[in-house]
């Protein structure tokens, strides 16, 4: 009797301990949030696509993103990228969107409101210090559009310069321009307002009449269809920002005209920001993923990058520096039929 | 890279090529064998010309060696601007050029010091060596006649065929006229030979009185020795020529039949004498003369009097009168267009005072660019005309056989150049209003725009400066043999060519932003400008006729 109910309490711990054993970890059940940062504004690198009706276009073949209604170059590298790890964890994995603008991309990153930054964004020695930044993905370069030259004689004291603020444009751009001796006529009242922390003490040279078509000499906006907007109503006189994106605004409002922009001050190179968690392990796993994966698409035998250069820019040629990048990368040019490497 | 060792360096090629420029600029010309005064075959060029002439060649001649090094040193530069703003020829990314650290291993790049002196150095090796010497022996012709080399001979002896001799030779003996005179009255000269008979007296009278300056005793009292020395073999063989005349026509007397070769020994031996007579005062214009009552100083007196073209007095006098008249008409035509374009009639009265000087500087600037086009191919055409003229290349109008394809190829180079000097002109009003509006001296953006924005319409201006050179060709040809009337008519023909050419033009390269009522502004701008010019032309040509 005694023996009995010993062997059936040993088999009743030992059934709790094999259950104990064998119930899978919570780790390995949870779906994981990535959460993807785009922008509406940056086109053609990372913006919102609409058709004609107002609907927004996909085909059953697009990536998550483009799914959504989010189309540019970088989006296109994002949205490969994320259709590999989809394919690869379908029941690990879930995607997210938020939209965001230059001036709170970073701070969303930080925040881990997101975790993967997907818009045309330089790399810069303190991004790098606080973000992990992907293998670089493009190269541009800031200009700067001017206002037609029949515009210049009754400018008044509007505004010099505009650019979106929190991008190189801001911190970078307008320097780098004014060094190249452009805009000599307002290069002394520029410096002055960059120069001083306290711009609401300025007071425009001539200016202290005419207070309706008054402005500040700089004017940062948040996104570049605000700035766009406000160069095409003729409100300020030099619209600051990386070419491509500057070309492509303009073109886009109906009768806007400009001169110059094309030529570049700098060169930005753009990649794709994430924020590594300190905590959530199985989430720093899939962000791993993602920079492996773009890794792999980038130096594969048909690139990534060639394939979002020839959709995002059709019938362009790569400029000389441009196309010296993608040789650097993986030893091809857009266009290139054969591979070099 | 435009730093002070750059500019030293650009400096130190353009001088090389001066020096390689002066060594060959002296080499003999190529008179055409067919030329009508084949002894000048031979004479140095320093002979063939006044020390102005020369000069003016050799600037001109330095000036295509430095255009050429002007222009493969911004060729790369100008290559990659114009690439970029080539219709179609979209572009993304970083702009601008990585420079190499290592510049010697492409002397072209264009930031190396050392592209200069490369240039320099290959343009000096190819135009000495074989395939492009032929190139510089056409530049340096092309320089030579620019300058009026030997056109000047050419000048002086187009003024010596049209002297008065028997009014200069009054009074004074004709040795082989009247030898001839007595030949011919032993001779029975049917009426068909008439008129060789006529020709043959002509030249032997120019004969009579050219031959003692060039060929006889008398040459030693009017030219200075030193310069006659260069010419010695050829005044020789000239002597011997006209002692072989002289024998001719004591032969002629007894050998009727040889009236047609010394009709040809007579007009060779003339256009020689023409031919050394002209290069002896081209050489010797401000000699004092021993005497002034005899035929050769009258000669050389009626050779310095300078007459003034008359063409290109009509011209500056045209361009003169349409200037006024054009900017009357177009800042009339400015204010109307504004009218136009306004939706109420109150609002006009405030607007026509703002809006006033601005109709007034939109057609100086009209104005202008169209003055400059018009100068410079009614110019090049009267040039390029006189300069066939004097070189026997433009023959005589003939109504049955108009000659469109002389007209044609000679108006290439004008209306090419026109165009040019328009496209100079819209560049630099833009590049100046540029400035004055934002201090900004050039950028490569602005040129980019511009040649987009004016390059079709300046291409088109070509046809503007076919239609001047033809204007030119056919009024200067064909005025004396017809009426005021009907070299107005031309006139006002070919204003109407010039309003249809003006609608074809504005309509295909203003685009379609443009309103219609702005496109038949500009072209009844252009219409008028023409009119005014080519019926001003035409009554001053009439007006100037003797």
């Amino acid at each position: 009797m005694h023996v009995a109910k010993n062997i059936s309490l040993s088999l009743l711990v030992m059934a709790c301990v094999l259950v104990a054993i064998m119930r899978p970890s919570h780790s390995a059940d949870k779906t994981v949030d990535l959460v993807i940062g785009v922008r509406t504004d940056a086109a053609p690198f990372s913006y919102k696509r609409r058709s004609s009706s107002g609907g927004v276009l996909s085909r059953s073949s697009d990536g998550v993103l483009k799914r959504l209604g989010y189309d540019g170059y970088v989006v296109h590298i994002c949205d490969r990228v994320l259709t590999e790890l989809e394919l690869q964890y379908r029941d690990r994995i879930n995607f997210k969107v938020e939209v965001v603008n230059a001036e709170d991309r970073f701070s969303s990153l930080r925040s881990n409101r997101i975790d993967i930054l997907c818009d045309p964004a330089t790399i810069t020695r303190n991004r790098v210090r606080e973000f992990i930044a992907s293998t670089p993905v493009y190269l541009s370069g800031i200009t700067f559009a001017s206002q037609p030259i029949g515009v210049f004689n009754e400018w008044g004291c509007r505004s010099i310069v505009g650019f979106v603020g929190k991008t190189t444009s801001q911190t970078m751009g307008v320097r780098r321009i004014l060094e190249h001796g452009e805009w000599p006529r307002h290069s002394k009242e520029i410096r002055r307002y960059i120069d001083n922390q306290d711009t609401s003490t300025l007071k425009r040279p001539g200016c202290n009449g005419d207070s309706e078509k008054l402005g500040p000499t700089i004017l940062a906006f948040k996104t570049h269809d605000e700035l766009a907007a406000a160069f095409c109503d003729k409100k300020i006189l030099y619209y600051v920002g990386d070419i491509e994106i500057v070309t492509r605004k303009i073109r886009e409002i109906k009768d806007c005209k400009s001169r110059d922009a094309s030529q570049t001050y700098t060169d930005e190179r753009y990649a794709i920001f994430i924020k590594a968690s300190d905590s959530d392990t199985g989430k720093a796993f899939f962000l791993l993923k993602f920079l492996e994966v773009l890794s792999m698409e980038i130096f594969n035998r048909d690139p990534l990058l060639l394939e979002s250069f020839s959709e995002t820019f059709p019938g362009y040629q790569a400029s000389q520096k441009l196309e010296t990048f993608y040789w650097s990368l993986f030893g091809r040019y857009p266009n290139d039929k054969g591979g070099k490497n | 890279m435009w730093d002070i060792a750059y500019a030293a360096v650009v400096l130190f090629g353009a001088v090389s090529l001066i020096a390689e420029a002066t060594r060959q600029f002296a080499k003999p010309i190529d008179i055409s064998s067919h030329d009508r005064y084949p002894i000048l075959r031979g004479v140095e060029l320093s002979s063939l010309s006044t020390p102005n002439e020369y000069i003016r060649g050799y600037i001109l001649y330095c000036l295509v060696y430095l255009a050429v090094y002007s222009g493969f040193l911004i060729s790369t530069e100008l290559f990659e601007l114009l690439k970029a703003t080539a219709e179609g020829v979209k572009v993304a990314g970083a702009g601008g050029q990585i420079s190499l650290r290592d510049e010697i291993k492409n002397p072209l790049n264009t930031q190396g010091y050392g592209k200069p002196i490369f240039i320099s150095a290959a343009i000096i090796f190819a135009l000495s060596s074989g395939v492009f010497a032929t190139v510089e022996g056409w530049v340096r012709g092309f320089a030579h006649r620019l300058a009026g080399i030997p056109r000047g001979v050419y000048r002086v002896i187009t003024q010596l065929s049209r002297l008065d001799y028997p009014a200069i030779s009054h009074s004074y003996q004709l040795v082989l006229t009247r030898e001839f005179g007595t030949a011919v009255g032993a001779l029975k000269v049917g009426e068909f030979e008439q008129p060789m008979i006529d020709e043959i007296n002509n030249a032997l009278v120019e004969i009579d009185l050219l031959a003692p300056p060039v060929v006889g005793q008398y040459s030693r009292k009017v030219w200075p020795r030193e310069n006659v020395r260069a010419l010695e073999h050829l005044i020789e063989k000239q002597k011997t020529s006209v002692a072989e005349l002289r024998d001719a026509l004591q032969a002629l007397a007894s050998n009727p039949a040889m009236i047609e070769e010394f009709h040809q020994l007579v007009l060779i031996t003339r256009n020689n004498l023409q031919a050394l007579f002209a290069v002896l005062f081209i050489r010797n214009q401000k000699i004092v003369l021993p005497s002034e009552n005899n035929p050769t100083a009258k000669i050389i007196n009626a050779l310095r009097e300078k007459k003034s073209n008359v063409t290109m007095q009509v011209l500056v006098g045209a361009i003169l009168g349409t200037i006024i008249l054009a900017i009357i008409a177009s800042t009339i035509l400015e204010i109307l267009y504004h009218q136009y374009k306004l939706e109420d009639a109150p609002a006009f009265f405030v607007t026509f005072q703002a809006k006033h000087d601005i109709a007034l500087r939109n057609s100086l600037a009209f104005v202008l660019k169209f003055t400059t086009m018009f100068m410079v191919a009614a110019t090049l055409s009267t040039i390029a005309r006189k300069s066939l003229i004097e070189m026997g290349h433009w023959p005589a109008f003939d109504p049955r056989r108009i000659p469109f394809q002389r007209y044609l190829v000679s108006s290439i180079f004008p209306a090419v150049a026109a165009t040019l000097a328009y496209g100079a002109v819209e560049f630099l009003e833009n590049f100046i209003l540029v400035y004055i509006k934002t201090g900004t001296i050039i950028t490569s953006g602005l040129i980019s725009d511009l040649v987009r924005d004016t390059a079709g319409f300046a291409l088109m201006t070509l046809g503007f400066g076919l239609l001047i050179s033809f204007f030119v060709f056919v009024i200067s040809d064909v005025h004396e043999r017809i009426s005021v009337y009907r070299t107005v008519l031309i006139g006002i023909s070919f204003s109407i060519l010039f309003l249809i050419w003006s609608f074809l033009t504005v309509s295909i390269t203003y685009g379609s932003n443009q309103m219609l009522p702005y496109i038949v502004k500009d072209a009844l701008n252009f219409f008028s400008f023409s009119f005014f010019f080519f019926v001003i032309f035409s009554i001053l040509i009439e007006l100037s006729e003797e």
